[in-house]
Order: C-alpha cells, then sequence, then structure tokens
C-alpha cells in the first residue's frame, strides 16, 4: 500500500498533460465546429458551441496557469481558470436549459436574475476574496498553492447548484422524450455525470479541500468522457441531427497524430516542422468537415424535395381514390353498378401509384442514409387486419378470394406502424398478382416468443433458383407467366424493413405452379402500456 | 370493420377543399355531425366551440399548421380531445413531433380512403373508450 502510493506521489506527468490539453482541445473544438456547421440557427447547437468554447478556454487557462512562473502571473491565471470554471457551469446549465430546441426564449428569471447573478460570481472570482495571494510558487511546470479565501464556498456552491440543476433537467426532459430519443439522452447523460465526478474530484475538492493539486495539470483530461459521449451518441443516434460525425472524428484522429509528433520533438528545427504539418493538417481537416457537409446539404435539399413531391404527388391521389370510393360505397341507384366497376379500378391505380411512390421515397432515402424508423408498441394483429381489407377490390376484379385469419389474440411488437404496414400490404399485393386463379390466405399466430404473419397463395410459385435471389434489389419472380407491373423493390424493401425490427422474412415454394407461401416473423412482446 | 360509436361529432381540420368534402360525406353516411375548418387558426376557436369528440388534423395548412394547432391546444386550452394527424408527410420527424406534440395517432392519408378512414376512426374511439 505504502508502495502503491509513493508511485502515485512520483508520478511524473511530463507532456502528459499537453497531450490531455491538446487532446480535449481538438476533440471539443471539432465536435463543436461540427455542431455549429451542421445548424448554425439552433438554440441548441450555440449552446453546444458556447459550452466547447468555454471548454477550450478553461482546458488552455489551466495549463499555462502552471507553466508561468511569475507569482502575479500565476494568481491572475488561477482566478481566471476558477473564473473560466464558473462560466463552464452556466454554459453546461444553459446547454441543457435549452436542449434539445431550436428556438427558445429566455424567462424574466433567467435574464434578470441568473445571468446577473452568475456575471456578480464570476467577477467575484477575479477578487482577492476567492484568491488572496499565493502560498507557494512551484518549481518549472509544477502546480503551485493559492490562498484559498471564503469567497471560494460562494463559487462552489453556484457550481454545485448549477450543475446538480443542470442533470435534474436534464434527466426530466429525458423522461418526456419519446422512447426512440431517449437513448442518446441517455449516453450523453452518463458521460456528463463521469466528467463532472472527475472534475469535482480532481479540480475542485483535491485542491481546495485537501491542498492537493497534483492532479490540475491532467484537469482537461476530465471532460473527454462527455466528448466521447456525445461524440458517440452523435455518431449512433444523429444527436443534434448531425450526421458524419466518423469523418470527423477521422480528421480529429489525423490532427491527433500530428499533434503528439509535437510533443516528442527533440529540437526547435524539429518542433516547427511538425508544428507546421498540425497546422496543414488542421486546416486540411477543417476543409474535409466543411466539404463533407456542403455534400450532405445537397443531401438533405435532395431529400427534401422527394419527401415533398411525394407528399405533392400522393395528394391527388388520394383526392381520386376517395371520390372513387365514395361512388363505389354510394348506395344512390343513380350509380350504375359499370360505373361502380370502374371506379373500383379507379381505386386499384391509385393504390398501385401510392404504393410505387412510397418504394421510390424508401429507396432514395435508403440511398441516402436517411432512412428512419418511429418504434413503439403496436397491435401487429390489428395492424395486418386493417391492411387486408385494403386489397379486397384487387381481389375481386381479379376474382381471387382474399381471407384473413386471426386466433383473436392480441399480438403487439415494437415496431415502425407505417413500415410494417407498408411490408404486409407488399406482400399481399405481390401474391395477388402472382395469382391467376384460387385464394390469397393471411393469417397470424404467437408462434414461441416470436409473431408469425403468413401469406399463402395458389398461384404461379417460385422455382427453387429464383427463391433465393427473391429478395434482393430489382429481384421478382418469372414474369413472363403474369402480366407484371412493379418496381423490383417491393421484397428488397420488405427484407429491409423486416431485419431493421429484429426479424425475418422468407419465402417458400413447392416449385412453378404449385404456390407459394411468404411468412413475416417478428419479436413478440408484452403490451404494458 | 364496424365498432360501437356513440360520440358523433368530428371536427376535419383540412386545407384540400375535395379531401375535406370527401371525409365530410364520409362521416357524414356514416351518421357523424361533422365541422370542417380549412386551418388551424380557424380550427383551434372551432373546436372550443364545437367541442367534438375527435380531430382529425392535417399538418400542412396555411395560417397555422397542424403542428402549431397541437402546440396550442396543449399549452393554451385545457380541452382535452384526442387528436388524429392525417396527413401524407411520411417522415419520422413528422410522426414523432405530432406525437410528442400529443396526436393521439398519426396516419398517412393515402393509405385511406374516406370509409376506411371512418372505419380507423370508429376503432380509436373504442380503444380510447376504455
Amino acid at each position: 500500500m505504502q508502495e502503491a502510493l509513493t508511485i502515485v506521489q512520483n508520478l511524473s506527468f511530463a507532456n502528459l498533460d499537453l497531450l490531455s490539453v491538446g487532446f480535449t482541445i481538438a476533440a471539443i473544438a471539432l465536435l463543436g465546429f461540427v455542431a455549429y456547421i451542421n445548424n448554425p440557427k439552433s438554440a441548441t447547437n450555440i449552446a453546444f458551441v458556447l459550452f466547447c468554447l468555454i471548454t477550450v478556454l478553461w482546458s488552455f487557462a489551466n495549463y499555462i496557469s502552471y507553466q508561468v512562473h511569475d507569482p502575479t502571473a500565476i494568481l491572475w491565471f488561477t482566478r481566471i481558470v476558477v473564473f473560466l470554471g464558473l462560466w463552464h457551469s452556466f454554459t453546461f446549465f444553459n446547454f441543457f436549459y435549452v436542449f434539445p430546441l431550436e428556438i427558445v426564449t429566455f424567462p424574466r428569471w433567467y435574464k434578470y436574475a441568473l445571468f446577473p447573478y452568475v456575471i456578480s460570481v464570476s467577477i467575484l472570482t477575479l477578487s482577492p476574496f476567492v484568491f488572496s495571494g499565493l502560498e507557494s510558487v512551484a518549481s518549472n511546470g509544477g502546480v503551485s498553492k493559492a490562498v484559498v479565501e471564503n469567497g471560494i464556498i460562494i463559487f462552489i456552491v453556484t457550481v454545485i447548484i448549477l450543475l446538480l440543476e443542470s442533470i435534474v433537467m436534464f434527466v426530466r426532459k429525458i423522461r418526456k422524450a419519446p422512447k426512440s430519443e431517449k437513448r442518446p439522452y441517455v449516453i450523453i447523460l452518463f458521460g456528463t455525470i463521469v466528467t463532472f465526478a472527475l472534475l469535482f474530484t480532481f479540480n475542485l475538492i483535491l485542491p481546495t479541500v485537501f491542498s492537493n493539486v497534483r492532479f490540475i495539470p491532467l484537469g482537461a483530461l476530465c471532460i473527454f468522457p462527455f466528448a466521447a459521449a456525445t461524440a458517440y451518441s452523435i455518431h449512433k443516434h444523429k444527436t443534434f441531427r448531425i450526421r458524419n460525425i466518423a469523418s470527423s472524428m477521422f480528421a480529429f484522429l489525423l490532427c491527433m497524430a500530428t499533434f503528439v509528433e509535437i510533443i516528442f520533438a527533440t529540437s526547435p528545427t524539429v518542433l516547427f516542422l511538425r508544428g507546421a504539418i498540425f497546422l496543414f493538417a488542421l486546416l486540411i481537416s477543417i476543409q474535409f468537415i466543411r466539404n463533407i457537409f456542403k455534400l450532405e446539404a445537397a443531401s438533405d435539399q435532395k431529400s427534401e424535395f422527394i419527401s415533398f413531391a411525394s407528399h405533392e404527388i400522393r395528394t391527388p391521389i388520394t383526392v381520386m381514390k376517395g371520390y372513387a370510393d365514395l361512388m363505389v360505397g354510394e348506395s344512390d341507384t343513380e350509380i350504375s353498378e359499370k360505373n361502380r366497376e370502374l371506379a373500383k379500378k379507379i381505386m386499384i391505380a391509385g393504390n398501385d401509384v401510392i404504393s410505387l411512390i412510397s418504394q421510390y421515397l424508401n429507396k432514395s432515402k435508403m440511398e441516402l442514409g436517411q432512412l428512419q424508423y418511429s418504434f413503439s408498441v403496436i397491435n401487429i394483429a390489428e395492424l395486418v387486419k386493417e391492411t387486408v381489407p385494403n386489397f379486397k377490390i384487387n381481389a375481386e376484379q381479379r376474382k381471387l378470394t382474399l381471407t384473413y385469419h386471426d386466433s383473436g389474440e392480441k399480438l403487439y411488437v415494437n415496431g415502425d406502424a407505417g413500415k410494417l404496414k407498408e411490408v404486409v400490404g407488399n406482400l399481399i399485393d405481390n401474391s395477388l398478382k402472382y395469382t391467376p386463379s384460387g385464394t390469397v390466405d393471411v393469417a397470424i399466430e404467437k408462434k414461441d416468443t416470436n409473431v408469425l404473419i403468413s401469406i399463402k397463395d395458389t398461384g404461379v410459385g417460385i422455382s427453387k433458383e429464383m427463391i433465393s435471389g427473391l429478395f434482393q434489389e430489382f429481384g421478382r419472380a418469372d414474369t413472363k407467366k403474369v402480366n407484371i407491373l412493379g418496381t423490383g423493390l417491393g421484397l428488397y424493401l420488405a427484407k429491409n424493413f423486416v431485419e431493421a425490427h429484429k426479424g425475418s422474412v422468407w419465402a417458400e415454394s413447392d416449385g412453378e405452379g404449385k404456390g407459394s407461401q411468404f411468412y413475416i416473423e417478428l419479436p413478440a412482446v408484452e403490451n404494458n402500456i | 370493420m364496424e365498432y360501437d360509436v356513440d360520440m358523433k361529432k368530428v371536427m376535419i381540420i383540412e386545407d384540400n377543399k375535395d379531401l375535406q368534402e370527401i371525409y365530410k360525406m364520409s362521416f357524414e353516411n356514416a351518421g357523424y355531425e361533422v365541422f370542417a375548418e380549412m386551418d388551424g387558426l380557424d380550427g383551434i376557436s372551432s373546436v372550443i366551440d364545437k367541442k367534438p369528440d375527435i380531430v382529425i388534423l392535417d399538418i400542412m395548412m396555411p395560417n397555422m399548421d397542424g403542428f402549431a394547432f397541437l402546440k396550442s391546444m396543449k399549452e393554451n386550452t385545457s380541452i382535452d380531445i384526442p387528436v388524429i394527424v392525417c396527413s401524407n408527410l411520411s417522415d419520422v420527424d413528422t410522426i414523432n413531433k405530432a406525437t410528442r406534440e400529443g396526436a393521439v395517432a398519426v396516419l398517412l392519408k393515402a393509405d385511406y380512403s374516406g370509409r376506411q378512414l371512418v372505419d380507423k376512426i370508429n376503432y380509436i374511439l373504442s380503444t380510447l373508450k376504455k
């Protein structure tokens, strides 16, 4: 035990402190930069950038505070570190106060009470009421000890209240957030708690209460869990609507590699050369990220246009289908049976166009990497039951019998209702199109821990060679047998959607002319709502 | 699909005149008393005045869109009427935002004819009653 303590006492942080400062500054500055250029008008992103900026300044001031030798400079840098420490807590509080809003109006208490109070305390930290002088001046690279006055209590209490309130506020926001958005927030919360636990221990409690300033040089490193958790959350869940964080992280690693080279420079010439390489890498990285975001903006515009165009095309078709449906359902004898049949054909054509639009829209989103899911617990039996009648008219027109069977049991899955409806609709539509005569039977049942949806037809069947490629892009059964119009994307999208639900979809057939069976298996969940 | 419905007042907030007419006829044929408005702003005052049992709400509308309507209903009124968003926008952001602002369900308009929408609303009302 004594030996371990001696090792800790003799730990040398030569170069490690510079590395930690450089590491944190590069990571936080890059995160802030990425957040800002993604959405410079968003209140949340601006608050995040402010927090990043203060973090960078604080890390830098903390490093300089023990690099200077003049006692007056040491005292003032110590005060500046505490001054920035307070603003660090406040910008953090501000970030969680604003998060995740795009526009925010601050209330009166915030503008006229909290903000002036923080300004007052921050001015106090620069006065002798917090640090009146220096107790000891450390040798080169060490940390000097300041004379701590009672004013530090106001600083500590303010920081603790701001940080605790930030975390309480964030926990409340997480609880209120939709289920799909909770996970990325929890990741950020975890990083935040770790960061502030480290900062509290090594930069506040140890130096002020136990007069142990040994770990102050590594203070900047404490910020890293927050930066890492935020970067992971952005990468995994597109938090702050940021994409392509992986490219930014690659640029970050490139800068860091060149920065590490500077630290181990052995002569001023090498230091200069490596410094120039670092600056060059930094400039190239910034340009690289800017170009990526320009491309992102172009792809966003494309995606917005596709969504808008889909909306605009869908609306007149919805109207067309709506009027046709009124004609079909109208009990008025003024509408002849012949016209009613024609209206049914309009409805079928309308459904086909809507299905094609959805398929192209989904395919485009997949290509742009923007396909998203809105998961919630849904009654899948009800969803299938509701989907089958949409194809009743199609079946009638083709003189096919379309049936639906369920056990009457309420079956739930965690899924995106819109996408699962598309999958089921696609498979039913497929079976109807490939069945010249006979029946299409849809059923749903519980099978062990899963829900199994089956669509069985008496159609043209599928050869063994065809089955393997059926769910590939533009893969389809033999269209020579029947006159089929379609994108060839339906089954490909169905497979993608079902797999995103941790399920599986497959086809079975005894061969050509012997009908086909399509199955969708999804993990069942309990409905606790 | 038939469900017992004892609530009969529906408010349709939809700026497309044709769709408004289709929904109006479909709900009237199903025995509902129907009120209709062209945008969220008129919708709010009409909802306060008529107190329907359910609201069918479009998203893209002039003056006040569907999101602003939901937000205003939540923040400025104490009325607790189920709102079903019925839009041709199918992106996840729209669904999440509408749900967050208090919509009971978000439907893709193109998936429903007038009669199918009536069936869906009947079903939703029957589940809400439980």
